[in-house]
């Protein structure tokens, strides 16, 4: 059975998610050990702005993803943009891999350690984390990531999944579709009060309606700093961050994590990181 | 700003880093006790441990387990699989042993991220 790791990059207006995604892959291949592909709409890019990708990726995936939603996206407490968000199709993975056991990542989840590494060959078909996790920052109260609100369903993170090809795990994917395309219905359905399509909601919903015992949960948990933090410094297995302060916009506290792995939200931070810029 | 209250500022954000250092080395700990086998994942903890002795102690050979996603998985050689979590155990502790330690010996914000 084929084993490797899917990253999806769609660059907008003012973040390379295609460099992201590079340095993402490169830390796959030393953590993990298993071929990396891409989904994009920008292969000629990021062929362009980082040659080393044609070696670092197993396959360079092209699709287009044509949505107009637009987010806020901070830049510690202080700074933020409205740009494009173009993250439709994650639900394509089934489709899109080239691999029999998938592990579908965010470019901006950030290894640290090889945790993962041993997941491959599992009992259950589809491994995901569930909701809460670990948020760097002591003080928040994250509960909308505990449920999708105070009278819905479970939250799950669709930041960093894994499949097996299979029938059960076919027919998750095709109800993850049908959500997608009616997604002003299962907004609504579930209480939904934002009308962006996240694909968080839509794999709890997804989740939801395929019955507990479909899947598993991923082993350890979710770690994670919002994009209202900043990474200021990533030393191998070693991320510096300075973490927002309760009540005093635009002051932080430091925090050093090791061997976690880490979803960073601040994409501009983690851009400067990569560039070797730090703060 | 008064002397006097410029350290006590000082003193609470040290204490909020040695908080959130103390928490994570603890979640870096969590992370370290999980142990895989035949594709299933195990969280190694006292409870484990004891129970596979006491099998052993019982003369049980091998038996069944349920791994962290409550799946039943065969173990055909339970002194194989206890000095296998054991390791993991005393591996993972010794590290977080180390890291609390050096963790409270720093004073400064700036060393305690350091470490």
């Amino acid at each position: 059975m084929s084993k490797g790791v899917l990253i999806f990059a769609y660059n907008n207006a003012d973040i390379d998610y295609a460099k992201i995604s590079l340095f993402a892959a490169k830390r796959v291949k030393k953590y993990l050990n298993v071929p990396v592909s891409l989904v994009t709409d920008s292969k000629e890019w990021l062929l362009k702005s980082q040659p080393d990708a044609e070696h670092v990726f197993d396959k360079i995936i092209t699709e287009y993803s044509d949505t107009t939603q637009k987010r806020k996206f901070q830049d510690g407490s202080l700074a933020s943009k409205i740009l494009t968000w173009k993250n439709f199709t994650r639900c394509q993975s089934y489709d899109l891999t080239p691999y029999d056991e998938t592990l579908v990542m965010d470019s901006d989840y950030i290894l640290c350690s090889n945790l993962l590494s041993k997941i491959w060959d599992n009992k259950i078909n589809f491994l995901i984390y569930p909701g809460i996790g670990v948020d760097l920052a002591l003080w928040r109260k994250n509960d909308g990531f505990e449920f999708l609100n105070q009278y819905s369903i479970p939250f799950f993170w669709a930041t960093v999944f894994y499949f097996k090809k299979s029938l059960e795990v076919d027919s998750f994917f095709s109800i993850l579709k049908m959500v997608r395309e009616n997604w002003d219905y299962f907004r609504s359905l579930y209480n939904i009060d934002t009308p962006l399509f996240r694909n968080d909601y839509s794999f709890s919903i997804a989740l939801n309606l395929m019955g507990r015992h479909f899947f598993g949960s991923l082993p350890g948990k979710m770690k994670f700093t919002l994009d209202r933090d900043l990474l200021v410094e990533i030393k191998d297995e070693h991320l510096k961050f300075l973490i927002e302060k309760e009540n005093y916009a635009g002051e932080y506290t430091a925090a050093k994590t090791s061997n976690l792995d880490i979803h960073v939200m601040n994409k501009y931070s983690l851009i400067r990181c990569i560039d070797g810029l730090g703060l | 700003m008064d002397e006097r209250l410029e350290k006590a500022f000082q003193t609470a954000n040290y204490m909020i880093t040695l908080s959130n250092q103390r928490r994570l080395a603890a979640e870096e700990l969590a992370q370290n006790l999980i142990y895989y086998t035949q594709g299933s994942s195990f969280t190694v903890n006292r409870e484990l441990i004891s129970f596979v002795k006491t099998l052993i102690d019982l003369n049980h050979k091998s038996t069944i387990l349920l791994d962290d996603n409550n799946i039943p998985v065969e173990i055909k050689n339970c002194k194989d699989f206890l000095t296998a979590i054991l390791e993991v155990y005393n591996e993972s502790m010794n590290t977080y042993l180390k890291k609390y330690v050096e963790i409270k010996s720093k004073r400064r914000v700036g060393d305690l991220v350091s470490i």
